[in-house]
């Protein structure tokens, strides 16, 4: 059963931001299947790449003589765009699923959990969540978030 | 006092490292270290496994993970309960590191001047901090080939500035370690009296006892009058004997050995530099200690960088 179907758009002015989100699970539910992705994944053009990466590199420098420590600016092309996910479960924090994956799935039940997360006391009740926008480099970023309630385990490992 | 190698920055699968626990508690068991931290981003879901895992194989575990936002990331260990990362704004975090501390944990700044967004997501520390008595020490040396960083050039700075305010943080390395890549890193060392445990580690990080080190190791004693003081301890204005201990042979690895050659120490008070000797197992010096701070540094060649700070120690502090 789908608790949760949402979809988004964001743009690089998005970058830094939290997008919360909620569901709700009734008692029959025995696991929920949180399936995320967004697209692109990553900048690829190396001359809009640059200019990211160059602003990074001044802060880095500061000033300083860049033959001290030589970068190659293009070695860090392509840009991935990083959105992750955090949950809660009626005020308990379940933990942060903080990698650089553009099409995840995370799993929990009351006995296991995906990595990142730990598993809830109980599945039936307010579920609250996070996107964590950390980097969207790409002029455009289309997310898709669909929660889904099973009343089937599943086990989970990393 | 022991002085045990401890690593308490690392990554696992749980968030964005390679390692499974199994493997980073054996790859750490391996390269010779005594206790660990898994400190994933925001989340510590490993921690059942890891603390099984780390007592099959002999190593002691230390609870953590890292705050890994967008003004910062920070290092929290031993936290008993829980302060939420999210939403802190960066002139909030010094409630948030008063809330740790409220727990039980400890907090440190984690490779405050690494290379950040959009590269490395929130690396740069931009948190505002008002009370800087607060964060109990700060990454000066991190990830790999660390001294000849810019980055930890700029630690080291920010780090003097704050001794020279008066202000005891400790400054420890932290490896960030995710995978098992062979490249060179820095090694915290723990000065403790007594069995290593979780509680006398982080109470030797929270105290200064630290020593760093890029290979050698490097410790220090001070003794005035009856007392004997490490690093971390308090010492008087006046006259004080210092005892300048090297190893250079303290981990096996012969490749590094290869590319990193100490050839000589400095003492330095103040930030100012007051005395060179050779580099030699042992050394005594009888100073004139001025109120602040002193601590001894080695300096060599460091993977073909010269004149590189390769060991610290914290420093011990000259109180009036």
């Amino acid at each position: 059963m789908i608790l949760l179907r949402k979809n988004y758009q964001w743009t690089p002015a998005d970058t830094k931001t939290d997008i919360p989100f909620s569901f709700e699970c009734t008692e029959e539910i025995k696991e929920i299947r949180i399936t995320f992705s967004f697209s692109p994944n990553a900048l690829y053009g190396e001359k809009d790449c640059l200019l990211y990466i160059e602003k990074a590199l001044n802060l880095y420098y500061d000033g300083q003589d860049r033959e001290l420590e030589p970068m190659k600016a293009s070695g860090f092309c392509p840009l991935k765009n990083l959105i992750t996910i955090s949950l809660s479960k009626e005020k308990k924090y379940l933990g942060n699923a903080h990698r650089w994956q553009d099409e995840q799935i995370h799993i929990l039940t009351t006995k296991d959990a995906s990595p990142g997360f730990i598993p809830p006391e109980h599945m039936a009740g307010k579920w609250e969540g996070m996107l964590h926008l950390h980097a969207v480099c790409t002029p455009e970023c289309r997310g898709e978030l669909t929660v889904e309630g099973r009343m089937e385990h599943a086990v989970v490992s990393c | 006092m022991q002085w045990y190698p401890v690593e308490l920055h690392t990554h696992t699968c749980h968030s964005d490292g390679d390692f499974n626990i199994k493997e980073i508690v054996h790859t750490a068991k391996r390269a010779g270290y005594q206790a660990l931290a898994v400190t994933d981003h925001n989340t510590a879901s490993g921690t059942e496994e890891f603390f099984h895992e780390a007592e099959k194989q002999g190593i002691l575990p230390v609870y953590g993970l890292e705050w890994t936002t967008y003004y910062g990331h920070m290092v929290v260990l031993g936290e008993q309960g829980y302060t939420d990362w999210r939403g802190v704004k960066p002139e909030e975090i010094d409630d948030a590191i008063r809330s740790i501390h409220q727990n039980g944990g400890i907090v440190g700044i984690a490779h405050p001047f690494s290379l950040s967004d959009p590269i490395n997501t929130g690396y740069l520390w931009e948190f505002q901090i008002h009370d800087w008595t607060l964060p109990d020490y700060i990454e000066v040396w991190s990830r790999n080939y660390a001294p000849r960083r810019i980055q930890s050039e700029r630690a080291f700075a920010l780090w003097d500035e704050l001794l020279g305010k008066g202000i005891h943080i400790t400054a420890m390395t932290g490896r960030d370690w995710h995978r098992d890549d062979q490249l060179p890193c820095c090694y915290t060392w723990a000065g403790i009296s007594g069995e290593l445990t979780a509680e006398t580690l982080l109470e030797a990080v929270r105290s200064g006892r630290i020593c760093l080190s890029a290979g050698p190791l490097l410790t220090l004693k001070a003794h005035q009058k009856e007392n004997e003081l490490f690093p971390g301890g308090t010492a008087e204005e006046g006259k004080i004997k210092l005892e300048i201990i090297l190893k250079e042979d303290v981990f096996s690895d012969s490749r590094e050995k290869d590319q990193i050659t100490a050839e000589e120490i400095r003492i330095f008070a103040n930030g100012q530099e007051t005395v060179r000797i050779p580099v030699q197992e042992q050394t005594v010096l009888e100073l004139q200690a001025e109120k602040g701070w002193m601590r001894a540094e080695l300096y060599g060649t460091y993977y073909g960088t010269k004149h590189c700070r390769i060991a610290v120690t914290n420093p011990i502090y000259i109180n009036e």
